[in-house]
């Protein structure tokens, strides 16, 4: 069949390009190892120094931070080369609290030991028990937005390869040797998502196991489930991308989408909240795919959400993709009529 | 004979910019039909209508009496374009299976076609290289080896010698001629007047126009030099 005949030459090709084959599989996994050690940081001890501090305070304020010894004169200067995150000066009726200040990352863990700190100083009669729905209240910031990444790195590089091959493909003449030989327009099309989907899946497994076993991200849903989202948000990269490389003239056309198409979507993805924002605002959000499977991954990892209850998201992804297979054929019928 | 090609008023607009006006020619079976004319003349445009990957703004192009493109026609179409059209980083073998599969060709028949086929072209030894090894000549041979591996009944070339040296060149036009005595039509584009001179008929296209069209010895008594170039040069040439 003609379909398996492209897909097995996709295959073919791509398994001698070691270049991509590294892009499509190592890459994603360097990133999340890069971006789970960026995030996990939110949760180290921030450093202090302590001035006149009563000794209960600065016996509670161990627990939350590491206490270093400064010279009180010596303060500002090591606050600015970041030796010290803070320092707490004691006053009479007040405590001043100093801190560099562009690092937000560095004051609000600054803030957060010693609230906690002084909460614990003066205990009142009222406990504060956090209980949240979903997630533990031990969460790390990376395990929160983890899913987005799993979700946005399956998409790009996956949108990449597509689109720089099938460009490639026009650019070569092959397509036009292609279109004279009685292969049908939707069997191309088809043929290249059944090869490109093959790598796709390899790469959505890669990526799981990797995030939830050796990141240890936070993951009460079951793996195969995350696996599925990914490859529904893999094939809607895959026919965007082929789609898109239409309208590019050469390879360096089709990466400079990445900006515009590929970059956007994490925006709206939930990295960033976009709970108070206008409606216009959510409404560009709805029509980008990387919502939808950030959703849906969320759902599955932080929620313990099954397939079937975040069906919707899926649904629309599965949509999507099915719009661009289907406008891919139509696409090539600029090159042959039939 | 019947005819293989009809061509009737066909005019190729890209945008405002005619590249193709008012052609009309018949091309008839197991005829060697070349092509002429220089470069940007509208040579490809006008074998891309016939293979039916461009289509005519006005008038129109049967082949087998079947507009193209049409998929009853396309199996029985071998084509070569100018460039190779070639997956550079598979063999030249894994090139000819691709394609012969999209001809339906499978198993034994496709690997002995693919061994005939490589014998015509001379490329029986380099098969199991990959394709970015190849000069560029062995890339046009192989690129002819796809044309003509699922034995089209009309081949159509654009250019198909260039960068081939002469005595593969001399090889593949005996396989040429062997093809048209199995009934085989070969269109044939070129600039080169030797090239040309080997085709039973010639049409000399200028500027999208065609200018003259009869057979090579009938051109070659026309023009004062026994020179077919020379007929470019004269105005009072009619078609």
């Amino acid at each position: 069949m003609r379909v398996f005949a492209i897909s097995k030459r996709i295959i073919k090709q791509f398994l001698k390009d070691r270049r991509s084959l590294a892009m499509i599989f190592v890459a994603p996994i360097v990133l999340l190892f890069l971006f789970s050690y960026i995030l996990k940081q939110d949760d180290t001890k921030p450093t202090l120094a302590l001035v006149d501090a009563p000794p209960a305070f600065e016996q509670i304020v161990k627990d939350y931070a590491k206490v270093k010894n400064v010279n009180p004169s010596d303060i500002e200067d090591k606050l600015k080369k970041t030796d010290l995150d803070g320092a707490v000066l004691f006053k009479s009726g007040e405590i001043v609290v100093q801190f560099e200040g562009t690092d937000k990352a560095r004051t609000t863990a600054v803030m957060d030991a010693i609230q906690s700190a002084v909460k614990e100083n003066t205990p009142s009669n009222l406990k504060i028990v956090m209980d949240p729905i979903y997630g533990s209240k031990n969460m790390e910031s990376f395990d929160s937005i983890g899913p987005i990444f799993i979700g946005f790195f399956s998409f790009l590089f996956v949108f990449i390869l597509s689109g720089i091959s099938f460009v490639r493909e026009r650019l070569t003449t092959t397509l036009e040797r292609l279109l004279v030989t009685p292969v049908k327009r939707w069997e191309i099309v088809v043929g290249y998502i059944l090869g490109f989907g093959f790598f796709a899946l390899i790469q959505s497994i890669i990526i799981t196991v990797f995030s939830i076993s050796v990141l240890d991200m936070y993951n009460v849903g079951s793996a195969w489930e995350v696996c599925v989202v990914n490859i529904l948000l893999s094939l809607t990269a895959l026919t965007l991308g082929m789609l898109l490389s239409a309208y590019a003239n050469n390879e360096f056309q089709v990466v400079q989408f990445i900006p515009v198409i590929a970059v956007p979507q994490i925006l709206f993805s939930g990295i960033f909240s976009t709970a108070f924002l206008p409606n216009w605002f959510k409404f560009i959000g709805g029509i980008l795919p990387l919502t939808y499977g950030a959703e849906a991954l969320r759902g599955i990892m932080i929620k313990g959400q099954s397939l079937s209850d975040v069906i919707y998201q899926l649904l629309i992804l599965l949509g999507f993709s099915i719009v661009f297979i289907s406008l891919n054929i139509v696409a090539l019928k600029k090159q042959r009529s039939i | 004979m019947s005819n293989v090609v009809q061509i009737q008023n066909v005019d190729r607009l890209f945008g405002k910019r005619a590249v193709l006006k008012n052609i009309s020619m018949n091309i008839q079976e197991g005829e060697i039909f070349g092509i002429l004319g220089p470069s940007g003349s509208g040579k490809t445009t006008l074998i891309k209508l016939i293979a039916g990957i461009d289509r005519s703004s006005k008038g129109e192009v049967l082949v087998y009496n079947n507009e193209m493109p049409n998929f009853t026609v396309l199996p029985s179409i071998g084509y070569m374009g100018q460039s190779d059209a070639l997956y550079s980083d598979l063999t030249g073998a894994d090139n000819l299976s691709f394609f012969g599969a999209l001809y339906n060709l499978k198993g034994k028949e496709l690997k002995s076609r693919i061994q005939e086929v490589a014998q015509i072209v001379g490329l029986e030894d380099s098969l199991n290289k990959q394709v970015n090894q190849y000069s560029g000549g062995m890339k046009k041979r192989l690129s002819l080896a796809i044309s003509i591996l699922h034995k089209p009944t009309l081949l159509i070339l654009d250019e198909p010698t260039v960068g081939i040296d002469p005595v593969l060149r001399k090889q593949i036009w005996n396989q040429f001629f062997e093809m048209k005595k199995q009934g085989t039509t070969i269109i044939i584009t070129t600039h080169i007047m030797e090239e040309a001179e080997k085709c039973e008929r010639i049409g000399l296209i200028r500027e999208g126009e065609l200018i003259a069209l009869d057979t090579t010895e009938n051109l070659i008594s026309q023009s004062k030099t026994g020179k077919i170039e020379d007929l470019y040069f004269n105005t009072e040439v009619s078609s």
